[in-house]
């Protein structure tokens, strides 16, 4: 029986990662730069904007959906997230803001489409519903609106909700 | 959090926004400035319709949600600019003005009453009274000229597949076109204008060097040869926003609660009509492409390349022309109930 070829990915703080190749190769990044290297090898590869901790996180959606698909999000979403995501991807959500932010970058950087749908599928569901200034106030954003800037396109709002 | 705060970062907070509904848009454009810039980009209301469209089947709600989205078609470059109300007056009353069409198409007895589409328009602005006069002349010239009635298509036949099938913009006259039907020699389709008048139009192309538009004899010479020749290289269906500097008008509306007075329509209409030429003239050209093995008589490809070749011939755009056509009987296709 042949060993599991394996892949060492290295992250931004210098953490390594020993992880399968097959599970690995959701990463469209990853899966290039293998394509390019040495098959005999064991790979070391640097993922030099990714830290370790989303870095981690990234790796166990990977092991978890290289054999299980992820169902595709629709756009947009009707109702919660939760209504349309399986039990593991609802778990494996119950992060810390900072963290699902990280690993939108990550997803993005890494080029993994379902989870990237998946973390920017999620940040909407929080946004959704809120208000502009409880989004502001979620997300630490400063209104650089002027008082009468805000009430022109309040104004120009006005419509959609009559729709 | 600089994903949400830095525009290096904008795809992503697009991708994200794609996920929200229409009206949490207009919510988050609040948000800052840069929130309201990213949703009013133009390429991602696209994407955001292309998803939404495959959801929802319904046409008039589609074409709502369509143009209550065109609100975010901000051509703008200056990320600091917010438009005043306008344009989504405007728009607001595009969807009422649908809504009175579907009405008409919907309603055998309503439909009894508009025997063409100047009267469904001075209807909808009977209430703008200064303006009723004003559209039934406009109307009258442009879809009436030289004696031809234009009528409306029944509403049913419109038909609302995709995004890039049924709609392009021309950017620089600020209008959405809408495909009514088409095939390889017609192309019939509604544009609404920013100016604030929906225009139907019908193209013919012929094998006599010249197209059709609503009948009107549009003939093209040789400066449109750059403009056509870049048309059929660039396969994109929307390199109609790459012509802006050739036709570079340069007009900011003025007081758009209704139509402006002021605004140069028949400018605006030429450049439309020009590159919507352009536009057809792509189309059919891949049309025939893809029907290469028909027996068409008028277009075989040779026929074809030299019509694109003689159309898009230079110095066209300085020396546009209309001429009458010969009048000819044209078949209604509007049915009185």
């Amino acid at each position: 029986m042949s060993e599991t070829k394996q892949v060492e990915l290295t992250s931004k703080d210098k953490v390594s990662f020993k992880v399968d190749r097959d599970v690995i190769l959701m990463s469209g990044l990853v899966k290039d730069m293998l394509e390019e290297g040495d098959e005999d090898e064991t790979p070391i590869i640097p993922i030099p904007n990714v830290d370790s901790k989303p870095l981690q996180k990234v790796i166990e959606y990977c092991q978890y959906h290289h054999k299980e698909p992820a169902q595709e999000i629709e756009k947009p979403l009707k109702g919660k997230i939760e209504d349309v995501i399986c039990d593991w991807d609802k778990k494996f959500l119950e992060i810390d803001q900072s963290l699902l932010i990280e690993l939108i970058m990550a997803a993005n950087y890494l080029n993994i489409k379902d989870l990237l749908d998946l973390t920017c599928a999620k940040v909407a569901s929080m946004i959704k519903g809120k208000s502009p200034e409880q989004i502001r106030e979620m997300f630490g954003i400063e209104n650089d609106f002027t008082p009468e800037e805000e009430a022109k396109i309040r104004e120009e709002n006005k419509w959609c909700e009559e729709a | 959090m600089s994903l949400l705060r830095h525009p290096l970062y904008d795809d992503l907070l697009q991708m994200l926004f794609l996920y929200l509904c229409p009206y949490q848009l207009a919510s988050i454009q609040l948000v800052n400035k840069h929130w309201f810039t990213i949703c009013r980009d133009e390429n991602f209301a696209r994407d955001y319709l292309h998803h939404f469209f495959q959801l929802n089947n319904d046409a008039k709600e589609r074409l709502r949600i369509l143009l209550s989205l065109g609100f975010e078609f901000n051509t703008s470059t200056d990320r600091s600019n917010i438009r005043g109300p306008s344009l989504v007056n405007n728009l607001k009353s595009h969807v009422e003005l649908l809504n009175l069409l579907i009405k008409v198409y919907k309603t055998p007895g309503e439909r009894g009453k508009y025997s063409k589409i100047g009267d469904i328009f001075a209807s909808f602005n009977s209430r703008k009274k200064n303006n009723v006069k004003y559209l039934k002349e406009m109307v009258r010239k442009v879809n009436e000229a030289n004696e031809m009635k234009y009528l409306l298509q029944d509403f049913e036949s419109v038909k609302f597949m995709d995004i890039c099938d049924i709609e392009f913009k021309i950017i620089n006259a600020h209008c959405w076109v809408y495909l009514l039907s088409q095939d390889l020699k017609e192309t019939e389709c509604i544009i609404f204008s920013y100016c604030g008048f929906p225009v139907v139009l019908k193209f013919s192309l012929t094998d006599k060097g010249y197209v059709l538009i609503n009948n009107l004899k549009y003939h093209m010479n040789r400066n449109d040869h750059a403009i056509g020749s870049n048309f059929y290289k660039n396969n994109s269906k929307y390199i109609v926003s790459n012509m802006q500097s050739v036709f570079d008008i340069g007009y900011e509306p003025v007081g758009y609660d209704g139509i402006d007075e002021s605004f140069h329509h028949f400018e605006l209409l030429d450049t439309i009509y020009r590159q919507l030429f352009l536009k057809v003239g792509q189309i059919v050209g891949c049309q025939k492409e893809e029907h290469d093995d028909d027996n068409d008589e008028l277009w075989d490809s040779n026929e074809l390349e030299e019509y694109a070749t003689y159309q898009y011939g230079k110095n066209a755009v300085s020396s546009f022309s209309v001429k009458p056509p010969p009048k000819t009987k044209r078949k209604a296709t509007f049915v009185n109930y």
